[in-house]
C-alpha cells in the first residue's frame, strides 16, 4: 500500500479556560487574595468550598486531562493514521471529539504538541469556503484571489474560469463587487471555486452544509467525481448519508482518539466494525441502550392519554416469545403492545413507526385494517402484536415510535417517540436474499425478497 | 527550521503574493475618488504642512537645501517604513480569517504589504522627488543611485520589525495601541522636521545608528552630492539584515503555534 498521509502519535494540547488576563485582573487577584489573608490572620481558615466543573469537563474525557498539564487538555491524543492513495475517509465523531482540530493539523494551519504526520503530492484544505474574499473586489477577480489562497495556480484558474463562472451560475454579475451579492450569491461563487480546486488530496470539512438543495447535491457529486479520479479525499461531516455514499472508510473518533476505523477494523477481521456503513452506524449507537421492553408496573406511573388509553407494557419477542433487541436479518420481530381502554369513547387504532437511528423513515404500520372499523373500543385490556416479517429490514439499529389515533382527526393522536428500539445484524450466511453473494449487503435501508425471473434461452 | 524548505514554499506560493499586493492595493483605493492620487497627496499634504509651519512660521534651518526638497525625502521615506511597520505588526491578527482556514506561508503577507511600500514610494519618488529635485536644481546622480539600496533597507528593517512583533500582538493586543506611540516617539528622534545639525553634541551617537536618520541624511546629502559614508553605508546594511533575518526567524519560530492564540 502507499501512503499519502501518515500521522504517528499525533497529539495536541489546548489551555481551557482564557488565555490572557488584564494586568489590572491580575492585580485584583493579587489584592483580593492579600486581603482575605489580612482578614483570616488568627482566624480558622474556612474550608474550601468543594470545587463545581464547569461544562466544559462534561465535554472532556478524564483521560483527556490525565497527564496534561494543569488548566490543559489533549484535543489530539496518540492520534495514527495512514490514508492510502484513492481513499476517501470520512471522518466522524460528536463535537468536541477531536475532528476539527486533526484537520487543522493536516491542513498544516497549526503544528501538532507531539507525534508528527508526513503527506505526499498537492494537499488542498478545505476549512471554509470563500476564505479571503474581499468585498471590495469582483467575484472574478475574487475568484483569483481565492484561489489562489487555496493553493491553485492562476494559470489552473484560468483555465478552469469559464467552468467555474458557470458552475457558480452568477452570469453578468460576475463583474460586480461581491458586497453587492446576495448571501446566496456569494454563498455559490465561493462553492464553484471549492468544487474546482484540483490536487492530489483534498480535506473537506463540513462544508457541504451549506447552500439549497439542487446545489448540495451539484457539490457532492463532484466531490465523487473527485475520488473518482483516484484521488485522495478527507471529509469530515455529521452528515451520515453523505459519508456513507462518499467515503470507503470510516474513521470514528471520540476524546481526541480515534475508537473505530473501517480499515483496521476490516483487516482485523472485526465484522461489525469493516465497513463505512458499520462505523456511522457505530457511532449513532455510541451511547444509545436498546430497549427491547418497557412495562409499567404502577398504573399510576404508566403513560395515560386523555384519561382513555393507559399503556401497561410494549416490548420486541422473537418466535419463540422470548423478548429480545437484536435479530437477524433473516428471523421475523414481533412487536407487542398492552395497553387498557378505560372508558368507552372512541375508536382507538394503533401504528407502528418505524424509523433507523439516524432518523431515515423506514415505515408505518397501523391495525386499522383488523380492527372493527369507526366502532368506539370498549373498555378493558387488550394486547395488540404486529410482526415484522423477514426478510424485510437491512442492517441497522432501529427505533419504534407508537402512536394511538382515536378518530381519524389528527390533532386527536397519542404519540409516544422511541418505546422501543432494536438491531437488525447478518452473519452472512448464504441463506435468505443474500444467496451466495459474499460481501457487505449495500446500504440500503430494506432488504425484502423480491421475486426474480430468468429465461434463457429468450428470444423476443 | 528548515529554511530551504521555507525558501520553496515561499517560491511555490509566489504568485500569492502578487494576489495579495493587487487585494490590498486595490481594497485600499476603491470607493475614493482620488484613487492612487492619495499616494501623493498624503506625503504632498503633510511637507505642505510642514513647509508652512515650520518652514515659513519657525523658520527651522534647512542645511541649504530648498525647504520643500529638505521635507519630501524626510516625509517619503518615513511613510515607507510606516507602510510596512504599521500593518505587519497586526498582520496575524488583522489576516485571523485567512490564516486559521488555510495553509500558506504566512511570511507573504509580510511581503506583500513590503511590496506595497515600496510601490507607494515608487511612486512619489518618480512624481514628486524627482520632479521636484530637478526643478530646485538639485537632482544629482547620487540621488537616484543611492535610492534602491536606502529604500531596500527602510523595509528590510520594518517589515523586520514587523515579523518580530506581529506574533507577540496576536498574544498581547497592548502591542498594536504602544506601537503608534513608540513610532511617533521614534519620530521626534529622528532629524525629519528639523536638520542633524541642530542635534546637540551628547545626542549624535543615537543619529548615527538611528536607520530613518542615516536613511533620510543620506538623501539630503545626496542633494548636493555627497555619496554616504562608508560607515553610514556598512551601519544601515548591518541592521537591514540583523533585523529581517532575526525577524524572519522570530516569525518562523512562532509559526506553528500562532494560530492557537488568535
Amino acid at each position: 500500500m502507499t501512503w499519502v498521509i501518515k500521522c504517528s502519535g499525533l497529539s495536541k494540547l489546548y489551555r481551557i479556560g482564557r488565555s490572557n488576563v488584564t494586568a489590572a485582573e491580575m492585580l485584583n487577584a493579587r489584592l483580593r487574595n492579600m486581603t482575605r489573608m489580612l482578614m483570616s490572620a488568627g482566624r480558622v481558615q474556612p474550608k474550601a468550598p468543594p470545587i463545581v466543573h464547569s461544562d466544559a469537563h462534561r465535554v472532556l474525557d478524564s483521560s483527556q486531562t490525565a497527564d496534561a498539564p494543569p488548566d490543559h487538555f489533549w484535543a489530539l491524543k496518540d492520534v495514527d493514521l495512514e490514508i492510502a492513495q484513492g481513499d476517501r475517509v470520512g471522518i466522524i465523531g460528536p463535537n468536541g471529539c477531536g475532528k476539527s482540530t486533526l484537520l487543522k493539523l493536516l491542513s498544516r494551519i497549526t503544528g501538532p504538541t507531539s507525534g508528527e504526520f508526513r503527506f505526499r503530492g498537492r494537499l488542498i484544505s478545505l476549512l471554509e469556503i470563500g476564505t479571503g474574499f474581499h468585498g471590495d473586489l469582483t467575484g472574478r477577480e475574487n475568484i483569483f484571489l481565492n484561489g489562489s489562497i487555496m493553493g491553485m495556480k492562476p494559470a489552473e484558474i484560468r483555465r478552469r474560469l469559464d467552468e467555474i463562472i458557470e458552475f457558480s451560475e452568477l452570469g453578468e454579475m460576475i463583474d460586480t463587487p461581491v458586497k453587492r451579492y446576495s448571501s446566496g450569491m456569494y454563498v455559490r461563487l465561493a462553492f464553484s471555486v471549492a468544487a474546482h480546486l484540483e490536487s492530489e488530496l483534498l480535506i473537506v470539512d463540513e462544508v457541504l452544509a451549506v447552500g439549497d438543495a439542487a446545489f448540495q447535491r451539484k457539490c457532492s457529486e463532484k466531490m465523487l467525481e473527485v475520488a473518482d479520479r483516484g484521488r485522495t479525499l478527507i471529509f469530515v461531516s455529521h452528515d451520515m448519508d453523505a459519508i456513507n455514499r462518499i467515503c470507503n472508510r470510516g474513521v470514528h473518533m471520540a476524546h481526541g482518539r480515534i475508537v473505530g476505523d473501517s480499515m483496521i477494523g476490516a483487516e482485523a477481521g472485526m465484522r461489525a466494525l469493516s465497513s463505512v456503513a458499520d462505523i456511522t452506524r457505530s457511532y449513532i449507537r455510541a451511547g444509545i441502550n436498546l430497549q427491547c421492553e418497557q412495562v409499567w408496573a404502577d398504573p399510576a406511573e404508566s403513560p395515560t392519554f386523555d384519561g382513555v388509553i393507559r399503556l401497561d407494557a410494549v416490548r420486541i419477542i422473537d418466535a419463540a416469545g422470548a423478548v429480545r433487541s437484536e435479530f437477524d436479518v433473516k428471523e421475523p420481530l414481533t412487536v407487542e403492545i398492552e395497553f387498557e381502554i378505560l372508558k368507552e369513547r372512541y375508536p382507538v387504532n394503533v401504528h407502528l413507526h418505524v424509523k433507523d437511528l439516524s432518523g431515515h423513515y423506514v415505515l408505518v404500520s397501523m391495525d386499522n385494517l383488523i380492527a372493527d372499523a369507526g366502532a368506539h373500543r370498549r373498555p378493558g385490556r387488550y394486547r395488540e402484536r404486529c410482526t415484522i416479517t423477514a426478510p424485510l429490514l437491512n442492517v441497522g439499529d432501529y427505533r419504534i415510535d407508537l402512536e394511538f389515533w382515536p378518530g381519524k382527526l389528527p390533532e386527536h393522536r397519542f404519540m409516544k417517540a422511541s418505546v422501543l428500539s432494536f438491531s437488525v445484524t447478518d452473519d452472512s450466511s448464504p441463506e435468505g436474499v443474500r444467496g451466495d453473494w459474499p460481501n457487505q449487503w449495500p446500504n440500503c435501508i430494506v432488504r425484502p425478497s423480491l421475486p426474480w425471473w430468468i429465461e434463457q434461452p429468450w428470444r423476443p | 527550521m528548515d529554511f530551504a524548505a521555507l525558501l520553496r514554499s515561499l517560491w511555490e506560493y509566489r504568485l500569492l503574493l502578487w494576489v495579495f499586493c493587487k487585494r490590498d492595493l486595490k481594497g485600499r483605493y476603491t470607493q475614493t475618488v482620488l484613487g492612487m492620487g492619495w499616494v501623493l497627496l498624503t506625503p504632498l499634504i503633510t511637507v505642505g504642512v510642514f513647509v508652512i509651519v515650520f518652514g515659513v512660521m519657525v523658520k527651522v534651518p534647512t542645511d541649504g537645501l530648498p525647504t520643500i526638497m529638505f521635507y519630501l525625502v524626510a516625509v517619503i521615506p518615513w511613510y515607507a517604513f510606516m507602510n510596512v511597520l504599521n500593518p505587519s505588526v497586526q498582520m496575524i491578527e488583522g489576516n485571523a480569517g485567512l490564516i486559521t482556514k488555510v495553509y500558506f506561508p504566512r511570511l507573504l503577507i509580510g511581503g506583500s504589504y513590503a511590496v506595497g511600500a515600496a510601490v507607494d514610494f515608487l511612486i512619489a519618488y518618480v512624481l514628486l522627488i524627482t520632479p521636484f529635485a530637478i526643478g530646485y536644481g538639485v537632482w544629482t546622480i547620487q540621488l537616484l543611485l543611492i535610492m534602491p539600496f536606502l529604500l531596500l533597507s527602510t523595509l528590510m528593517i520594518g517589515l523586520g520589525v514587523g515579523l518580530i512583533l506581529a506574533p507577540v500582538n496576536a498574544r498581547y493586543r497592548d502591542v498594536k495601541h504602544f506601537v503608534p506611540l513608540g513610532l511617533q516617539l521614534f519620530y521626534y528622534s529622528t532629524p525629519a522636521i528639523y536638520p542633524v545639525s541642530a542635534v546637540p553634541a551628547w545626542a549624535e551617537p543615537w543619529y548615527a545608528v538611528n536607520p530613518l536618520s542615516l536613511v533620510i541624511n543620506s538623501y539630503r546629502a545626496a542633494m548636493v552630492g555627497q555619496w554616504p559614508s562608508a560607515t553610514t553605508l556598512w551601519t544601515l546594511g548591518g541592521m537591514a539584515v540583523v533585523c529581517f533575518v532575526s525577524g524572519v526567524v522570530v516569525f518562523q519560530r512562532q509559526d506553528r503555534q500562532i494560530v492557537d492564540t488568535l
